[in-house]
């Protein structure tokens, strides 16, 4: 059973991944003298937490990802961070289920 | 972009006197004051993303100092934080120095990747001066201590 905490892991690794890879925040961090030598081995733990999840969750937040950037978003004050919608109370489930915007299809994540 | 540090450092945001020895606990050390100063719920998780970035790369960034960060959706708010090592850690700096002044930075997960690693580069350019660097180390004002991390923006 695919768990909040991966899914957040998954994210905040791609967030990570996103600043390694290329771009100017790359170049910034390797101009402050940063070595980003551990990017390969944070590619494969990458597809290791990505392999956790199952099947219906995975399609989901790699669907996000494609679209917006973000397979995941914050809810606060029950409101969608990726779409700003507000979410109607009985999406409010326990902070450690996993729930899905219904306007946008992003992963909530409630805590 | 905001500022992180106001006119006067709160007493909230420098821990003098880390009590950890590893960076592992260094790094659980600052994101429980980080929990407790509401920028984040879940201060276990944090420092996994914190650790996380360390695998990447260590964030030493010579002459004793560190600036570890991440930005995560267990982030609610950009902080900056200071912690002193009376002993020093040992942070797989380039020059083999302990480190004795941290400086975590927290984003939240909508902080843009350039943003994010502007504040990084903030921290880590206040603290490059020997002078700035020598107050950061020893400095017990608040206002001082703010002063040379007014710069610093997320
Ligand atoms: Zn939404």
């Amino acid at each position: 059973m695919t768990s909040w905490i991966d899914v957040v892991g998954l994210h905040d690794l791609d967030l990570l991944l996103e600043e390694a890879r290329g771009g100017g925040a790359r170049q910034r961090t390797l101009s402050l003298g940063f070595r980003l030598g551990g990017l390969a081995a944070l590619e494969r733990s990458r597809v290791r937490l990505q392999a956790r999840l199952d099947g219906r969750w995975a399609h989901a937040y790699e669907r996000a990802q494609r679209r917006y950037g973000r397979g995941v978003v914050a809810v606060r004050d029950r409101v969608c961070q990726g779409c700003f919608i507000t979410l109607p109370t009985c999406a409010a489930a326990s902070r450690d289920s996993l729930t899905v915007c219904e306007s946008c299809g992003r992963i909530l994540s409630w805590r | 972009m905001s500022i992180l540090v106001g006119p006067a450092l709160h007493p909230a945001h420098l821990i003098p006197d880390l009590k950890g020895h590893s960076r592992v606990s260094v790094l659980g050390e600052l994101a429980r004051q980080a929990q407790r100063l509401g920028a984040t719920r879940e201060p276990a998780m944090l420092r996994s993303a914190l650790l996380m970035r360390e695998r990447l790369g260590s964030t030493a960034a010579g002459h004793g100092c560190a600036v570890p960060n991440a930005r995560s959706l267990l982030v609610t708010r950009s902080v900056l934080l200071v912690g002193r090592s009376r002993g020093g850690v040992e942070w797989g700096a380039e020059d083999g120095a302990a480190v004795r002044l941290v400086l975590l930075v927290i984003s939240p997960a909508e902080t843009s990747a350039p943003g994010h690693v502007a504040a990084v580069a903030g921290a880590v350019e206040a603290a490059r001066p020997v002078r700035a660097r020598q107050r950061l180390f020893d400095s017990d004002s608040p206002g001082e201590i703010a002063e040379l991390l007014g710069a610093v923006r997320a």
